[in-house]
């Protein structure tokens, strides 16, 4: 596999990471901030714009948190 | 702060800060954009932009690395600190456009993904004259994306203080790859001395405040058990504190700041709850101890955030024997009260 095809997949992969942690996000906005973190519960739609791409780019993290507060 | 979050915070101090902030951008951007236009009259547009953001994000993270090492050497560089989140994304959304428009000039409009066209359009990946200086800038743009998308305590909170600050800490490997960017970039394309010599100026100031205060650092006197005189340490004279300010007591594990305000004397971790900062940095604001880093607040006589706030740090017993500051090292549990000591120099 050339340079080009190689660095196609990997951005390809940052692609898909990315638009998984879109889904994650509106997710997690809509029905689990609060769950994850009581002090993010009914906060404003400024706080949660600043937050999206934070969720985006750190969902794995968020969403292993959040699994482990459910049980 | 055991509050709900809010995105931003706001007093007074920040919007002055990010008032001057805003007002400083505008009056580089116009003076880069106009002089520009008018010595060198053939450059477009999307080259402007490219040049004037990436000189003022260049300057705006020297600035962002200069001041923590400044204020410890300097107390009258505090204010800068005061709200240095704020320089930081805005510094991000800079290089952002930067990036943006240099991708959108130079990669956007071929057959290849324009990220793929950043890293594989060059591939002298082996040649250090010729290494691909985009790849560079793309890669600290995404660590500075890194950093700003989690600037928000939320982060501090969510992803824990080990991480959190591990993934700020990265600043200085985006320092270092951004260096590398421009200076190849230059080599390779702009040809400016001015502008690689306005680097290597940079450069030696951000090493040589940050060698200064790592040495202030090591001289601040650390006191052992020897030190340790039936029950407190001494901790200096009066005089060395001035009003509303600390003097910071290193005695074996124990890093204390002794406070001194309305003629009496407090004695609290140094350490802020928020983000580790050094209180003994920070002065008394409103009648509270206040953090110099993010203006995180203490009541000096129990070590307890005003309400609603939650946060509670170790107080300690403070004597005065003369002139002489006496502090009992051993920590109170946090948010205990201890009456302060009276300063009552005949």
């Amino acid at each position: 596999m050339n340079l080009t095809s190689s660095v196609s997949v990997i951005v390809l992969i940052a692609g898909i990471y990315l638009v998984i942690g879109m889904v994650f996000c509106l997710v997690l906005l809509i029905k689990g901030l609060g769950k994850l973190d009581p002090n993010a519960e009914s906060t404003g739609v400024g706080f949660k714009i600043l937050l999206t791409p934070g969720i985006i780019a750190f969902w794995p993290i968020l969403l292993i948190k959040w699994i482990k507060k459910k049980r | 702060m055991g509050l709900k979050y809010q995105a931003v915070t706001w007093n007074r101090h920040k919007k002055i800060y990010d008032g001057v902030l805003l007002v400083g951008i505008a009056l580089y951007l116009g003076l880069f954009i106009g002089l520009s236009s008018y010595f060198q009259p053939e450059i477009n547009a999307p080259t402007l932009i490219i040049r004037s953001t990436g000189t003022l994000a260049l300057l705006l993270l020297h600035l962002i690395l200069v001041i923590g090492p400044l204020s410890r050497l300097d107390k009258r560089f505090l204010p800068i600190l005061y709200n240095r989140r704020h320089l930081g994304v805005t510094m991000f959304l800079i290089a952002l456009i930067h990036g943006g428009f240099s991708i959108l000039q130079f990669h956007a409009f071929g057959d290849l993904n324009p990220i793929v066209s950043v890293i594989v359009s060059n591939t002298h990946y082996g040649n250090l004259m010729r290494f691909p200086f985009q790849s560079l800038g793309l890669l600290a743009l995404i660590i500075l994306f890194l950093m700003a998308a989690s600037s928000h305590d939320f982060w501090l909170h969510n992803l824990g203080p080990v991480v959190w600050k591990g993934l700020h800490m990265m600043v200085y490997l985006a320092y270092a790859v951004i260096v590398l960017h421009v200076m190849l970039g230059v080599v390779q394309i702009e040809h400016s001395p001015w502008l690689l010599a306005s680097l290597g100026c940079g450069m030696i100031l951000v090493i040589s405040v940050h060698v200064l205060s790592g040495v202030l650092i090591l001289k601040q006197h650390k006191l052992g058990s020897e030190a340790l005189k039936e029950g407190y340490v001494q901790a200096g004279n009066i005089d060395q504190i001035a009003e509303n300010r600390a003097k910071l007591l290193t005695y074996e594990d124990q890093s204390i700041a002794i406070f001194k305000y309305e003629n009496m004397l407090s004695a609290v971790n140094n350490e802020c709850k928020h983000q580790h900062g050094p209180l003994s940095e920070g002065k008394i604001v409103d009648g509270c101890i206040t953090c110099p880093w993010h203006g995180y607040q203490y009541i000096p006589k129990n070590g307890t955030s005003p309400p609603p706030f939650e946060e509670k740090i170790a107080t300690y017993k403070v004597k005065l024997i003369g002139d002489q500051i006496w502090v009992d090292p051993r920590p109170n549990p946090p948010g205990t009260l201890v009456s302060p000591c009276q300063i009552n120099l005949s």
